[in-house]
């Protein structure tokens, strides 16, 4: 069979090539993060939880 | 046939820092036509696209769908409200089954939690039957050749009662007959109305296909005719702006004495079953045969990236153990695989990284320090020689077009001066004028005194380009042809002989 | 040095042609990719105004002090992440080799000597032991490289072992001789003068000698990541392990030679690490990957792989120290640090899958 390897990584790297077609959200990784399913709002949600988190604890613990 | 215009897409204009992608771009689709898109890479049919699917954000223009107009955000509310696109990439959920990637993110439910098996199973099935596809729908996805993977993709834009339905180069991983079988249902759709939208670069398809044929280049609108107006050269001619006179150059290489021996080549792991054939330096030889006829496997086994049960390989004389890709390199082997994409190029690095990260010893002082000047002149060395566009060497190669990041993986290969070049599909998913331009790289190397094996689909390609060809079966040599005096039909009839 | 002035007017025309969404995401795109620099000015500029100290040059000696402390093991583990993979074994190992030094190294009259056989204390005899307990780290580096690249075990799984081993056999090493789990103190004289003695003053405060060593294990690791043919072979197999493979890098070697300087690098740390805090304890170097991976994230070398640079690691070590001395001064409590320290690290992986992620 003459199966084109290592298509469980999709590369969704920025390209101006002609051949790429619109992707489906949500993206996957590569590397470590392979297995990721995650879109860009979730991704901005953790952010910001993470910084008030800090803010918070630093806050309440000059308190 | 009184069609009326189903998608209207007016004066789309897209820019990018630093480049006008889409400049006031028109396009109308009438329902129950073929409209085919075409122009060279760059030309913007893809970012057209993107911006119908909310991909990309068009900064001006409009888009109506039956009169209405619409602005999608996204491709999930294009196909919610009947446009959709059969995608060359096959964004497949490759570890789950057929029918889980059909109804990906609308799963038919009982009480609106459990997952509906039997629903879902008879809805594929209906599906399939309708198409004529003839594919288990519990099958696993990767299991299954590229070919079946694209009428999986084909029927789950089909079971979304698009109206509007894209095809991105949809044939380019499809043998002849699952080419037909494609156009096929593409009448099928045609007849119940569906506006089909057909981006291929496959001159020969489109005649036969599409109804109207609309042509960009460099981000315009150049033409859109009926097609019976159009011949071939006529819309090469509007594509690529000038005459080409040919599609192929002329060959003026002279095959010589025998270089490559490859005998009883058996696959430890594949379905190749002793392979055995001669290459000659200076020539071209062509690989031709199906799909899952083993070209690839044979190319991946002479360069030792696949398992050999037994065989031999034996270049000027000299016996090859090609145990591993390093050790092929310094036998004078190189390879150019299949999908420059998955195993091709190291898409966040740079151009010149790419380009010399195979021949890093002809940089080393001291056998440690790689000096960054050769490496430099190496990389712009081959980035004139085969007119690479490209920014500058520093670029990251994912930001080139695929058929300049082709060139520059074959800079790669040059490097490492080769005797034999093993090349895999080297034009797929390339637009005319950059074919073009590999074809002359291609002879060259063979007017050098090389020897190059060139596995193709394509059988204009293989018939324009090689001197001989063997055509592959079911793992074997099925035989071999003088491309001067053969046929397509001689070729398809070896192709099919042990399948 | 014409590249960044090149950038930032390349960077200005584009913005000039950019229209009211692409100048939307500009800015967003900005603020958030650099987020973590911004926590950091925001915490600076309030320590500073609160506590004057922070900014005195002899605090500035204290940040150097940090980051030269952390540097090695970050530079260590960047390796691993270029490859995608990561090391959880790396602070086990650093006190595997903090301990076995302390204990070749002690003061020939100590009361609770570990072993009393060890030749007196030399130059030499200092070297000899930084090498044996630099080796020690390699070699645990090699078996990790060595699993990874035979059996194609995610590192994850394999460095979560040998961090399991590592820390046993530490534990065990601890109750040799009659020690009993007592902590390792009473470091020769010579060996804290070695690698802790006074480098220079600056304001007040005295720079340790370990800072010049960091400094040269920087520009070592920097000839090794841009100027030899295995730090361009570890950047291409970590960018795309196939299209590596075929263009003939050892994948095999490559991939073990990477965590075995990764462990050699631990190593080192752990010969530093006992000086530092004066003495050795089961526990030392516990969690300190944690830094290490978070200093990597923040300084741009991503999980997705293939990219990094040296720079970069030093810049997210700093980033990291910065922060915490900050908070320290402030007087935040050590057990919120943790809490902090956390969300950091989920906040720069989280910024990092977005930098890749993000197209339009």
């Amino acid at each position: 069979m003459e199966e084109n390897k290592n298509h469980d990584t999709i590369d969704q790297d920025n390209k101006a090539d002609e051949q790429e077609s619109p992707a489906p959200q949500p993206r996957q990784l590569r590397g470590l993060y392979k297995n990721v399913n995650i879109s860009v709002r979730a991704l901005d949600i953790i952010i910001f939880t993470c910084i008030a988190v800090i803010v918070l604890v630093v806050i309440i613990d000059l308190l | 046939m009184a069609n009326d215009v189903l998608l209207k897409m007016e004066g789309i204009s897209k820019s990018f820092p630093g480049v006008k992608a889409l400049d006031n771009v028109s396009l109308e689709v009438k329902g129950g036509t073929v409209h085919a898109l075409m122009g060279e890479n760059g030309a913007g049919k893809s970012t057209l696209m993107k911006c119908l699917f909310g991909i990309y954000a068009k900064d001006s223009g409009h888009i109506y769908l039956e009169g209405q107009e619409v602005d999608f955000k996204s491709s999930k509310e294009a196909l919610d409200n009947g446009v959709a696109m059969v995608h060359q990439e096959l964004n497949q959920a490759l570890k789950r089954n057929v029918m889980d990637n059909i109804w990906l993110g609308r799963y038919p439910k009982i009480a609106g939690i459990a997952v509906n098996e039997t629903k879902m199973k008879k809805d594929t099935e209906a599906i399939f039957k309708q198409l004529e596809i003839n594919v288990d729908v519990h099958r696993i996805m990767s299991t299954m050749p590229v070919s079946q993977r694209q009428m999986v993709e084909i029927a789950k834009a089909v079971s979304y009662n698009s109206k509007v339905i894209v095809f991105d180069e949809p044939t380019s991983s499809l043998t002849e007959e699952e080419v037909e079988h494609l156009f096929k249902i593409i009448n099928m759709l045609r007849d119940k109305g569906v506006g089909i939208i057909y981006i291929s670069h496959k001159m020969a398809e489109i005649k036969r296909i599409s109804d109207e044929i609309t042509i960009m280049r460099d981000g315009q609108w150049v033409a859109t005719e009926p097609a019976d107006n159009l011949e071939m050269n006529d819309i090469i001619r509007l594509m690529v702006g000038r005459e080409l006179t040919n599609q192929f150059p002329p060959k003026t290489n002279k095959p010589g004495k025998v270089s490559l021996k490859v005998e009883n080549l058996s696959g430890q792991y594949n379905q190749l079953k002793d392979v055995s054939f001669e290459a000659r330096e200076g020539e071209v030889l062509g690989i031709a045969g199906l799909d899952c006829s083993g070209r690839t496997e044979t190319l991946e086994s002479i360069f030792g990236v696949r398992t050999r049960k037994s065989g031999t390989i034996t270049l000027d004389g000299k016996r090859c153990l090609n145990r591993s890709a390093g050790e092929s390199i310094k036998n004078g082997f190189a390879l150019l695989t299949e999908e420059r994409r998955s195993t091709g190029i190291f898409g966040v690095l740079s151009v010149k990284e790419n380009t010399v990260i195979s021949s890093l010893d002809r940089h080393k002082h001291f056998g440690v320090y790689l000096s960054e000047k050769s490496q430099r002149e190496d990389t712009q060395h081959y980035i004139d020689a085969m007119h690479t566009k490209t920014p500058s060497i520093e670029t990251k190669i994912r930001s080139l077009s695929g058929g300049n990041q082709q060139k520059v993986i074959i800079g790669r290969w040059l490097l490492t001066d080769p005797e034999v070049l093993l090349l895999d599909e080297p034009t797929r998913g390339i637009d005319v004028g950059a074919k073009y331009e590999i074809y002359q790289l291609i002879l060259e190397l063979a007017n050098n005194g090389k020897t190059v094996l060139m596995v193709s689909s394509e059988m204009p390609e293989l018939l324009g380009v090689c001197d001989r060809i063997i055509v592959m079966s079911g793992g074997r040599v099925a035989g071999e042809v003088d491309a001067k005096n053969t046929t397509q039909e001689e070729i398809m009839a070896l192709a099919a002989k042990y399948v | 040095m014409n590249n960044p002035i090149k950038k930032i007017n390349q960077t200005c025309a584009d913005y000039r042609h950019m229209n009211a969404k692409g100048r939307r995401t500009f800015w967003i795109d900005g603020i958030l990719n650099n987020m973590l620099y911004i926590i950091m000015a925001v915490f600076v500029i309030y320590t500073a105004s609160v506590r004057p100290a922070f900014l005195t040059l002899g605090s500035f000696a204290n940040l150097i002090t940090q980051v030269a402390a952390y540097l090695p093991m970050a530079l260590g583990i960047g390796g691993c992440i270029v490859l995608t993979g990561t090391d959880l074994s790396a602070g086990r190992v650093a006190g595997l080799t903090a301990a076995v030094s302390a204990v070749l190294l002690q003061e020939a009259d100590f009361a609770n000597k570990m072993f009393n056989n060890f030749p007196k204390v030399t130059g030499w005899w200092i070297l000899l032991s930084m090498l044996i307990v630099v080796i020690i780290g390699a070699f645990v580096g090699f078996v990790n490289g060595f699993f990874v690249a035979k059996f194609s075990l995610h590192p994850f799984i394999v460095t979560l072992s040998t961090q399991l081993i590592t820390y046993g056999t530490i534990l065990w090493f601890f109750g040799l001789n009659g020690n009993n789990g007592q902590p390792i103190s009473g470091l020769s004289k010579q060996y804290k003068e070695v690698v802790g003695g006074e480098l220079f003053r600056l304001g007040n405060v005295a720079v340790p000698r370990y800072v010049l060593y960091a400094v040269i294990i920087v520009a070592l690791m920097w000839f090794i990541w841009n100027k030899t043919s295995f730090g361009k072979n570890m950047f291409a197999l970590g960018s795309n392990m196939d299209a590596a493979r075929v263009s003939g890098v050892n994948v095999f070697w490559t991939t073990i030679m990477v965590h075995t300087l990764a462990g050699l690098m631990y190593g080192y740390a752990g010969f530093v690490e006992g000086v530092r805090s004066g003495s050795v304890a089961a526990s030392t170097g516990l969690n300190a990957e944690c830094d290490a991976i978070a200093a990597c994230v923040i300084g741009g070398v991503s999980f997705v792989g293939g990219t990094g640079s040296i720079g970069g690691i030093i810049l997210g070590v700093f980033v990291l120290r910065i922060i915490f001395v900050a908070l320290t001064m402030l007087g935040v409590d050590s057990s919120s640090l943790y809490i902090i320290k956390g969300a950091i690290i989920l906040c720069a992986c989280a910024l990092d899958m977005r930098k890749y992620l993000v197209k339009k």
